[in-house]
């Protein structure tokens, strides 16, 4: 209310210059916004005090709505990162341990069943084959445990005639585990 | 933030064949093939295999390639040090010689 006492401070909102502009003129008297607020026409009589607090009260009412667009805006974005968090929370906890049975490829097969752990990342999932140290992702569940055959029957073409000479304790490690699970048919 | 992408994977491969360690110390020999819908990559040192991993084909750049690390024997920061080029050759040596998975100046 008192910001609206000196009409050189009010420069918007614009309902209020026009409120006042109008009271200066005379006679009769309209408080207008430009806000679509509905306008309230006010006789001469003790009309100053009536004016300045309609023009207060729509002041006071478009920062409110001001707020509520700000707050409407930080509790969409809220709800976004909630969201985003639940999904981080349900991929990272999805881990699991299973078996493949098969390598799907001709020439080369499992002795036995060999633990595979999948796990989601951000934006697909990654099956290892631990005991080799061999991992690979996919894009889907499936995806990443076909490439990860493709792989494990790909390394045992690679390593198994390898010279151990030839490999470095960790590859070496990897032709071990691979010749104890996969074999030629 | 450390989750490498598929530039990272690829920017690694690619340090690792260009790369030169300081005298004395070999450099890396780097093979890649496509084969399915990957590149592998496979990685030997001092004449020996060191590793082996590949690289999605078709996939975004910022794709996730969290397997990587890894299958180059680095922590997850490590590896995306060494993509982003904080860590050099001569470190990555450094950490496998560190780790007894090879020798620092192989003969």
């Amino acid at each position: 209310m008192s910001r609206l006492q000196n009409p050189a401070r009010l420069v918007q909102p614009e309902y209020a210059i026009q409120a006042l502009g109008q009271f200066h003129l005379g006679m009769r008297y309209t408080a207008k916004t430009t806000q679509r607020e509905p306008s309230i026409e006010l006789e001469q009589s003790g009309i100053a005090t009536a004016m300045l607090a309609t023009a207060s009260f729509y002041f006071d009412l478009q920062e409110t709505k001001e707020e509520i667009k700000v707050i409407r805006i930080l509790a969409d974005k809220l709800m976004i990162d909630v969201q985003e968090i639940g999904d981080r929370i349900d991929r990272s906890a999805s881990g699991f341990c299973t078996f493949i049975t098969s390598l799907g490829v001709p020439g080369v097969s499992l002795k036995k069943p060999i633990p595979v752990t999948i796990r989601s990342c951000d934006d697909g999932f990654i099956a290892s084959f631990l005991d080799a140290n061999i991992s690979i992702g996919g894009d889907t569940l499936a995806d990443a445990v076909s490439s990860l055959q493709d792989m494990i029957a790909d390394s045992f073409n690679d390593l198994e005639d390898a010279d151990d000479s030839t490999l470095w304790p960790p590859m070496l490690r990897q032709k071990q585990a691979l010749l104890d699970v996969v074999c030629r048919i | 933030m450390s989750n490498l992408t598929k530039d990272d994977a690829e920017e690694i491969a690619r340090k690792l064949r260009r790369g030169r360690p300081t005298i004395g110390r070999q450099r890396f020999e780097v093979v890649e093939q496509s084969r399915g819908g990957y590149r592998w990559i496979s990685i030997s040192y001092g004449g020996r295999r060191l590793a082996r991993y590949g690289i999605k084909h078709g996939s975004r750049r910022n794709a996730g390639h969290d397997w990587i690390p890894g299958q180059i024997h680095l922590s997850d920061s490590e590896a995306y040090d060494f993509a982003k080029c904080h860590l050099s050759i001569d470190g990555y040596i450094d950490i496998l010689a560190r780790k007894n998975i090879v020798a620092a100046r192989p003969t």
